[in-house]
């Protein structure tokens, strides 16, 4: 599992920083890695905080500080950390980092964002540690939790390959909307159904087409302004993921809408 | 004309209706009867935009009047940091009043404004879109 690949092709692939733009906010970096509350999306700080009932996670400096964020790594180090869960040292991150999603990342959305990365800025917010329950304060224990958890195969065999990876992979909707097992790895056979929250108290609530009714276009809007069909707002995280959604392509939104609404059954929560 | 009175008596129907529901707090109950009353203009504006209604610029500028309106009851509304089971309002909400009346104020500005210069159907489609910014903004720290 922690094996070096080879990332010489990695290196003969060409970024595009505008294009890796568009994937940054697909991806929805700033969703959790600016600061608490900072409405600049491009100050990747760090700080935030994720109650989880394995223990408490704070969202890392990733900005290209080189003390705090990541600004000694190379391009082999983020493409491990993102799709394989690994740091520079080859120890395991905690899941909190959506790397279960991020693991299909193409090469080219991975390094255009790689390319578009380096032109954010290096801010020089200390990191906060996780204060985690025991056993999962032991890295190593990851390694089983790989093993159980860390699956690499696409969760719903559909057509609609786009829509598929905007929302299994770059958008990792399933990371607050899909409940968890007893280990915290996602519970495919409950996809999409609704979770606890991570910011405390409250329910993240089911986008399974059980549950969510609204149209494609409805979905759409959604993603585009906020507005629920019944004209509520976004709010907390939804609010923050919306202001990305809100400036993707409409061909892409519609993709997000017509995967969700053809999940399927799923376990309820 | 008509179709503004019965948004009106719409938005009062729902509220009476909802302010039936005995929440055991009447400060809870009047930010939340105020909030649906927000939504229940901002369906309105919506729907003339979607061409589900006609639009009219009169209409469009009542109904961002009524949302200047209510945006400027909002810290008054939520001075009091009573809260029932049933609320979404975040506790953040008194841990930073000032940060939260200042983005009432913002979105009663901003409507304000709005109200002035809605013209046609590109005018609605920005002020929405304007509006729903300011409204994501203050829901994103201050609604659970």
């Amino acid at each position: 599992m922690t094996e070096q690949t080879d990332y010489a092709h990695l290196g003969n692939i060409s970024g595009e920083p505008i294009r890796g733009l568009y994937v940054f906010r697909a991806a929805g970096c700033a969703s959790c890695h600016t600061a608490p509350n900072d409405e600049d999306n491009f100050v990747l700080a760090g700080g935030q905080e994720f109650k989880t009932k394995f223990g408490t996670f704070y969202a890392p400096n990733i900005s290209t500080s080189k003390t705090h964020g990541i600004g000694n790594w190379k391009l082999e180090d983020f493409s491990n950390a993102l799709r394989r869960g690994l740091s520079p040292e080859k120890k395991h991150y905690y899941p909190i980092f959506p790397y279960t999603s991020y693991r299909l990342m193409t090469d080219q959305d991975l390094v255009d964002l790689w390319t578009f990365w380096q032109t954010l800025p290096a801010t020089e917010n200390p990191n906060k540690s996780h204060v985690v329950s025991w056993p999962f304060g032991i890295r190593s224990t990851l390694t089983g939790w790989k093993l159980i958890n860390y699956k690499t195969g696409w969760v719903k065999p559909l057509t609609n390959t786009r829509g598929r990876y905007l929302v299994e992979v770059l958008g990792h909707c399933a990371e607050c909307h899909t409940p968890r097992n007893l280990t915290g790895g996602l519970k495919r056979n409950a996809w999409m159904s609704g979770a606890d929250s991570t910011l405390g108290e409250g329910r993240i609530p089911s986008i399974a087409p059980r549950d969510l009714n609204w149209t494609e276009e409805e979905i759409v809007e959604y993603l585009l302004t906020g507005f629920t069909p019944e004209y509520d707002v976004a709010a907390g995280k939804m609010a923050k993921v919306i202001e990305h959604t809100s400036s993707m392509r409409l061909g892409d939104l519609q993709a997000i809408a017509k995967y969700l609404k053809e999940i399927g059954q799923t376990d309820k929560y | 004309m008509i179709k503004l009175a019965i948004v009106i008596v719409l938005s009062i129907f729902v509220t009476s209706v909802f302010a039936h529901q005995d929440l055991g707090s009447e400060a809870v109950e009047a930010r939340m009867q105020s909030m649906m009353k927000m939504a229940t203009n901002m369906k309105a504006l919506g729907s003339m935009m979607k061409g589900v209604e006609p639009f009219t610029a009169n209409k469009a500028k009542a109904i961002t009047e009524q949302i200047t309106k209510i945006a400027g009851q909002i810290p008054a509304l939520f001075k009091s940091n009573e809260t029932v089971r049933k609320s979404e309002a975040s506790p953040a909400i008194w841990l930073n009043f000032s940060d939260f009346t200042s983005k009432a104020r913002d979105l009663e500005a901003k409507s304000a404004e709005l109200s002035k210069s809605i013209v046609s159907i590109g005018d609605l489609k920005y002020a929405m879109k304007s509006i729903g910014t300011s409204c994501r903004s203050c829901h994103r720290s201050y609604k659970d």
